[in-house]
């Protein structure tokens, strides 16, 4: 149908990647639900929401695929890759290990995905003491420039919203 | 070294190459490559030379500039015979080879096959290669145990059975069909009614009576992402949003393939859960879910694989350059709406029998309503009609002098049709206001003509008398041939003979050219033997000679037996001149001269 010069409604796929527990679903829940729960319940295999958003006057409907980040899972989970239009790579500023298994899961949404952006959110800064320099931080885990990072936390909803709005302008070339 | 010694030595290191050359083929392998060797039927080492430049060029993405040195070493043979795996390459097509200074340009031919395509279509072959393979094992076996026998022949029976079945069925629903046109019972024209309204043969309708099922959605799913394309359910929609109900599906499917299947193609066929099932299809860019409840015949089967690929066909580019744009799917919804809705009527059996008698219950009862409506409706505009029709005579009465017109009147559904005479065009007028102001008339049709009512009645009334003293002519004629007839009996006979017979024929010859005169039957007897005997012969003999006139065709309320009173006969005038008779005579009346 042709484009009639209204405002578009476009569904893209994006992922969440990476290790168990470093805050992909809290991360969900708070931009989709806005809500926080200290309580944690580990995901099995993948879970999909859904939200809509405006982006310049068009409508962008993203559909997230958390994906666990057990390691059980990882097979599964390259398939789960296949077709997105983006990916978010999560990493616990607590847990330094977490951070570092960044790259790999990068070259994997890139195998499955070639040319299709990504974003780092370096999450938890709720439960560090002090500022973290988030180019210092990337560096020292081995993750490739290039890509937009964003340190956020759940709990408070720090730079949530930015990271989202993010990749979905990459996403669309704006 | 010796001629035939270097020719071995020739023939030996051709054998490495081509050793060689296979396994770095299989290293190599991918769909395109594999398409080319088949379709150019190309040799092992232009299958390398192919494979390697296909790497070189990012599976045909780029364009790049070598040499042929580089080319051979990469392939592992000499300059010279790169040089001619380059130009074979480049005579079928395949890829272009340019000079560009010192060394050589190389771009792919743009192909317009997708790697989807092709790898379907490889799989299909190597499905027919495993078929023939299984007959030509299955040919050169002379003896096969049962369950080899059943392992050998499944892969070629099944689609052959199946392919068998769906044409019994379909036979079968032929069948009943031309049974159903022969069949004049009226439960069976609920199909007839159901295949005219959905367009699909009444035998297949009842075949599903027998084996209900229904489809409850549909969903049309990008094959990588899970996105969700086109949706259409039989109910409103349910609680979960089916937009991440189909990024599960295609989550559930990724996961099976992934963890329990050896080879990628092979596809989910099926997801069942209670009396419900998820039957999926796949095309090449997406995947059609189809919800269906109950028990689907194999023609279903059929339909869906039909579905699937017509949706394929007809939108192929819309799907493969499906960017989420969600606004240019819209040729894909009114199929799927219409897919759905062709199988969203659930044959139910507990509408069988009783609900068929209801239905026809239903029908009688409209039917009678509306006779009764429609003779209710014809009794009130008769009783409406008549009732008019006497107001507008008293009207007619009341308004205009009875001597200045002469109508007469029919109402019909209140509309007065008036014909006759009026003495002048003001009567006539004065006529017409007086019927269209009675109550109740709703229309007036004057026909009525202007002429001289006097001269008219005048002329009525000397017409009345003339014809008046012609019937007094006529009966008087008619009584002078009557009266010369006596039919005498034998004695103590009282039924007619042939001779009595001969009489009451000619009195009824006499009689009918004068409809309007009436009859006295007399009989006339003498004064021998007891009054009684002769008062039940006399009686007797007039009522033979009455039933003989009107079995003749006179009417009966014409025909008047004469009491035998001889006080009565002897003073009646006309028959005083006849008392020395004896026998049946007839004497002709007016109607009112009785």
């Amino acid at each position: 149908m042709a484009w009639n010069g209204g405002p578009l409604l476009i569904q893209k796929k994006i992922c969440l990647l990476g290790d168990f527990a470093v805050g992909k679903t809290s991360l969900i829940r708070r931009f989709v639900y806005n809500e926080f729960s200290e309580s944690y319940l580990t995901t099995i295999g993948v879970h999909i929401t859904k939200k809509e958003m405006l982006l310049g006057g068009d409508r962008l409907v993203l559909i997230i695929w958390d994906l666990a980040g057990n390691d059980g899972f990882q097979k599964t989970a390259a398939s789960y890759l296949a077709g997105a239009a983006g990916a978010i790579f999560v990493g616990d500023l607590s847990r330094s290990e977490t951070m570092s298994g960044i790259p790999s899961q990068m070259r994997m949404f890139e195998e499955s995905n070639p040319g299709s952006p990504g974003v780092i959110v370096f999450n938890k800064t709720d439960l560090l003491p002090g500022p973290v320099n988030p180019m210092q931080t990337s560096r020292e885990a081995g993750i490739p420039e290039g890509a937009p990072v964003f340190l956020t936390s759940c709990k408070t909803g720090e730079n949530v919203g930015s990271v989202f709005d993010s990749l979905a302008g990459l996403i669309l070339g704006r | 070294m010796g001629f035939i010694a270097l020719q071995r030595k020739g023939l030996r290191m051709r054998k490495e190459i081509d050793i060689r050359a296979l396994k770095r083929i299989d290293e190599l392998d991918n769909p395109y490559l594999r398409h080319f060797v088949r379709r150019h039927n190309l040799d092992d080492r232009e299958a390398l030379a192919l494979g390697v430049l296909m790497e070189q060029t990012d599976h045909m993405r780029l364009a790049i500039r070598t040499s042929y040195s580089m080319i051979a070493r990469d392939v592992g043979v000499s300059t010279s015979e790169a040089y001619r795996l380059v130009q074979a390459l480049h005579r079928r097509r395949i890829l272009e080879s340019r000079t560009d200074g010192e060394l050589i340009r190389i771009a792919f031919y743009p192909i317009k096959e997708t790697v989807d395509e092709i790898r379907l279509a490889y799989k299909n072959a190597r499905r027919l290669d495993v078929v023939e393979r299984d007959l030509r094992f299955i040919k050169g076996r002379d003896y096969l145990p049962r369950a080899d026998l059943f392992d050998d022949i499944y892969p070629l029976m099944g689609s052959l059975i199946a392919r068998k079945m769906s044409e019994a069925l379909r036979s079968l629903a032929h069948y009943i069909d031309k049974r159903l046109e022969a069949a004049t019972s009226l439960r069976l024209w609920r199909y007839r009614v159901r295949s005219r309204i959905s367009g699909v043969p009444a035998g297949e309708l009842m075949l599903r009576d027998t084996l209900p099922f229904i489809v409850e959605e549909l969903f049309i799913i990008e094959k990588k992402s899970g996105i969700l394309m086109a949706h259409h359910s039989r109910k409103a929609e349910g609680e979960v949003d089916r937009d991440l109900v189909s990024g599960m599906l295609t989550a559930i499917r990724d996961f099976v393939k992934t963890s329990f299947k050896e080879k990628r193609e092979d596809e989910v066929d099926e997801i069942a859960y209670g009396e419900a099932r998820i039957l999926i299809r796949a095309e090449p860019y997406f995947y059609a879910a189809f919800v269906v409840t109950g028990n689907p015949d194999i023609e279903f089967n059929l339909e869906m694989d039909r579905f699937a690929l017509e949706l394929h066909r007809a939108n192929r580019s819309l799907v493969r350059s499906f960017n989420g744009d969600m606004d240019s799917l819209e040729p894909l919804r009114a199929p799927v709406r219409g897919f759905v809705e062709r199988f969203s009527t659930l044959p139910s059996e507990e509408r069988e029998g009783g609900a068929s008698l209801r239905s026809l219950k239903r029908a009688g009862a409209v039917v009678a309503v509306l006779l009764i409506c429609l003779l209710g409706l014809a009794i009130y505009h008769s009783w409406n009609d008549a009732r008019i029709r006497k107001l507008t005579i008293a009207r007619l009465a009341g308004t205009l002098p009875v001597h200045m017109y002469d109508v007469e009147l029919k109402v019909g559904r209140g509309v007065v049709t008036a014909t006759g005479m009026a003495s002048s065009e003001d009567i006539v007028r004065r006529l017409g206001d007086a019927l269209a102001s009675t109550p109740g008339v709703k229309g007036v049709d004057n026909r009525v003509l202007v002429v001289d009512i006097e001269r008219i009645s005048r002329f009525r009334g000397e017409m009345e008398t003339i014809r008046k003293r012609m019937d007094a002519v006529l009966l008087a004629q008619t009584r002078e041939e009557l009266e010369k007839i006596v039919i005498r009996f034998p004695i103590n006979v009282a039924e007619l003979g042939k001779e009595q017979d001969f009489l009451v024929k000619r009195i009824y010859e006499i009689i009918r050219h004068h409809p309007a005169a009436h009859l006295d039957v007399v009989a006339f007897a003498d004064k021998t033997g007891s009054f009684e005997i002769n008062k039940s012969l006399a009686e007797r003999r007039v009522a033979a000679v009455r039933a003989g006139l009107i079995a003749r065709g006179i009417e009966p309320s014409r025909v008047h037996p004469f009491p035998f009173d001889p006080a009565l006969i002897e003073s009646d005038p006309r028959m005083a001149a006849h008392l020395d008779e004896r026998g049946i005579m007839i004497f002709a009346r007016m109607a009112e001269e009785e």
